[in-house]
């Protein structure tokens, strides 16, 4: 354990640790444009210089590892210096584009320059060296060569993590310059780029102008998109979600699927929809109300679970047939094998919550197989059911079992004789726990207030039970599962 | 700091029983009344808000917004959100959108002034990176019959604005004339 002293701080550093990181864990903050936590050190930009005792030259903090007694200043007049100077130069040729950057409010260049740089331009403006603007570099990318100060992140992230090549510099000196492959940069992680580039060269087609950095509120969340369950940050304004980026807590490269999920919440369903017309919630509810307690009268109401829905709203579920509908023919068994294949973050399961259920599912309720035979051969009257489940899992249900679904994602056409659409809030929306593909418990934060009422409401309202399954009960229910697990 | 108390003088005995001083404040009244009456020439007030007196070209107030125009016509403005940021009364509202064949690939698609909220601080224009917004119209906004009417659109902010220059020239006034007409001519259209 290597004992080094940083700015006067005696700090324990880790052998073979970088100074960069041991000062950073010990919130000393060290400036850097190429320096990226989980890509390889590559040392190109100069920004991190410090000065350490006895070493003639200033040394890059982010490449140099920590030794015995050695001692470190990262706040002497030299290193100001050459900060400032760094920075008049990727500011040679920089654009001033601030006002229509996207980057500007987190971009390092700005920050920096505000800090250490604070000099007037010398180099005017004419001699300027112009790059290509503003060019489409993919399915999600735009690029601006003149922006980008060369830190060769982008490039690293695909040669390192998604391996796809797609980036590379080319020519010397002023004159160099971030190339894209024809086609554009398409891999399934691109996103990211936008996220590490540490300057508004590479911007996100989705984010494009559509909100100021400045006014986002930041929630972290996890993502719905697969059982990874990647830690995200959620970025919103006005009751309004404008990105998702990872969490700055725990770094996991987001792919760019999940970071789109938040567009359902453009088309969020605010009515009941009754056989694909909308409908007033009252008026549904009552429809709804008399089909269940008339098929109750003959036993023949079922009930499925969802691997899209939280821990507790399956556990509601499952406590609600036993008690309040009394009945027998449900299911909470939906399986699936789970696996990143590419080994960056994607999920072979798309499902959030089914290594939940794959154990739930041993206590509660029938086989899946089972249920959709019996629903096949229209043995039931109703059939309750979360949409995005009940549109893969249940597709060929008998004509004459009238469907009651609760849904937070279009589509909204429906496939089936008789459907009955309540709006639920999705997780954006409202708190969950969900069980990874590792069996970890990851939680959902909401960003804003919910506009529809829960599964459960929906249910007790229908069917009137009264004091046969009670509130306490049912929350006592989950929270002794939750506490099991 | 010195206290000076001022004692008000009595009142005579003729001022107590008010009588005299009514029939001098009727005289003061009747005198203007007739005056205005056979002299509606002369009457000093106008009818604000139908009728206003225009401001001198000389006078430095703030008033109210416009936004400058490039030479090819586009608004300068590249909807940075500079102003929004800035605004103490959170009155504007812009909308940024993407164009491909202009100098700056950003313009604003709505820029919205609420005048019922705006306090005439003039922090807008200081923030603005492009000079592009500038309070010198030389209008003063107020009496409207509806709050809608007070919501300064895009297109009425873009009146007319003389002065098109690419960049340089802090608020520079335009006549106070121009922009009425202009205003008169947005208002007949509608
Ligand atoms: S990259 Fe940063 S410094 Fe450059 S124009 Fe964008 S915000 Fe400004
Ligand atoms: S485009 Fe961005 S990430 Fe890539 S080298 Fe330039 S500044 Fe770095
Ligand atoms: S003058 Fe002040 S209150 Fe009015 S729009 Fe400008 S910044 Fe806002
Ligand atoms: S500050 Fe200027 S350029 Fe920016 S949005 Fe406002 S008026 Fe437009």
């Amino acid at each position: 354990m290597p004992r080094i002293t940083i700015d006067g701080k005696i700090i324990e550093a880790e052998k073979g640790e970088t100074i960069l990181k041991a000062a950073e864990r010990n919130g000393i903050y060290i400036p850097r444009f190429c320096y990226h936590p989980a890509l390889k050190i590559s040392g190109t930009c100069r920004m991190c210089v410090v000065e350490i005792e006895k070493f003639p030259k200033l040394m890059t903090s982010c490449s140099t590892e920590v030794s015995e007694g050695m001692v470190i200043r990262t706040d002497s007049e030299r290193v100001r210096k050459a900060r400032k100077q760094i920075l008049e130069f990727l500011l040679l040729n920089h654009p001033l584009d601030c006002p229509i950057c996207d980057q500007a409010g987190e971009c390092f260049l700005q920050n920096y320059y505000m800090d250490w740089g604070l000099y007037k331009s010398r180099f005017p403006l004419k001699d300027k060296m112009k790059k290509r603007k503003r060019f489409d570099a993919g399915k999600h990318l735009i690029l601006d060569n003149e922006r980008c100060v060369l830190c060769t992140r982008c490039v690293r992230f695909t040669r390192e993590i998604t391996g796809t090549n797609e980036i590379s510099v080319l020519e010397r000196g002023d004159k160099s310059y971030i190339e894209v492959d024809e086609g554009g940069i398409n891999n399934p992680y691109s996103l990211n780029i936008a996220d590490i580039c540490p300057v508004g060269a590479f911007t996100s087609k989705d984010f494009r102008f559509r909100q100021r950095s400045w006014f986002l509120k930041r929630t972290e969340s996890i993502c719905l998109g697969c059982a990874t369950l990647c830690p995200v940050e959620i970025h919103h304004n006005k009751g309004k979600i404008y990105r998702i980026v990872p969490s700055q807590k725990e770094h996991r490269w987001l792919c760019d699927e999940g970071r789109l999920t938040y567009h359902k919440m453009d088309r969020e369903l605010r009515t009941a929809i009754i056989n694909g017309n909308a409908a007033d919630l009252p008026v549904a509810l009552k429809k709804g109300g008399a089909i269940i307690t008339s098929s109750l009268k003959d036993s023949s109401v079922a009930l499925a679970g969802s691997p899209y829905l939280s821990i507790e709203d399956n556990a509601s579920l499952a406590f609600l047939a036993q008690k309040l509908l009394e009945i027998s023919d449900y299911t909470f068994d939906f399986v699936f094998k789970q696996e990143i294949e590419d080994g960056i973050s994607i999920n072979s399961d798309k499902t959030p919550n089914s290594r939940f259920l794959r154990g739930f599912a041993r206590k509660h309720g029938m086989k899946m197989t089972e249920l959709n035979s019996k629903l096949e051969k229209g043995k039931f009257g109703v059939f309750i059911c979360e949409r995005k489940t009940l549109l893969q899992f249940f597709p060929r249900i008998d004509e004459k079992t009238t469907v009651i679904s609760f849904a937070f994602e279009p589509p909204w056409k429906t496939p089936f004789k008789n459907e009955i659409i309540f709006p639920i809030p999705s997780y954006f929306q409202k708190e969950g726990s969900f069980m990874d593909f590792k069996g970890k418990i990851k939680k959902t934060t909401p960003c804003f207030p919910a506009s529809s009422k829960n599964i459960s409401e929906y249910l007790r309202e229908m069917v009137g039970g009264g004091n046969k399954a009670n509130k306490e009960e049912e929350q006592e229910f989950i929270t002794k599962l939750l506490s099991e697990l | 700091m010195k206290i000076t108390k001022i004692n008000n003088r009595n009142l005579s005995f003729a001022e107590k029983i008010y009588l005299s001083e009514i029939v001098k404040g009727m005289i003061v009244t009747a005198r203007h009344f007739f005056a205005n009456l056979f002299h509606p020439s002369r009457i000093i007030t106008v009818q604000y808000p139908e009728k206003k007196i225009p401001l001198s070209e000389a006078a430095r107030f703030r008033t109210r917004h416009r936004l400058k125009k490039r030479k090819n016509g586009d608004a300068k403005c590249v909807a940075c959100y500079m102003c929004q940021t800035a605004c103490p009364a959170d009155c504007i509202d812009i909308e940024a959108g993407e164009k491909e064949e202009s100098i700056a690939e950003k313009y604003p698609v709505k820029f919205e002034i609420d005048l019922s909220r705006c306090v005439m601080c003039g922090f807008c224009v200081e923030a603005c990176p492009e000079d592009a917004i500038a309070m010198d119209t030389l209008i003063i906004p107020g009496g409207a019959e509806s709050r809608q009417e007070l919501k300064l659109s895009l297109e009425s902010l873009l009146l007319d604005s003389a002065e098109t220059s690419e960049r340089g020239a802090v608020n520079r006034r335009i006549s106070a004339m121009s922009m009425q007409n202009a205003e008169r001519k947005l208002k007949n259209a509608k």
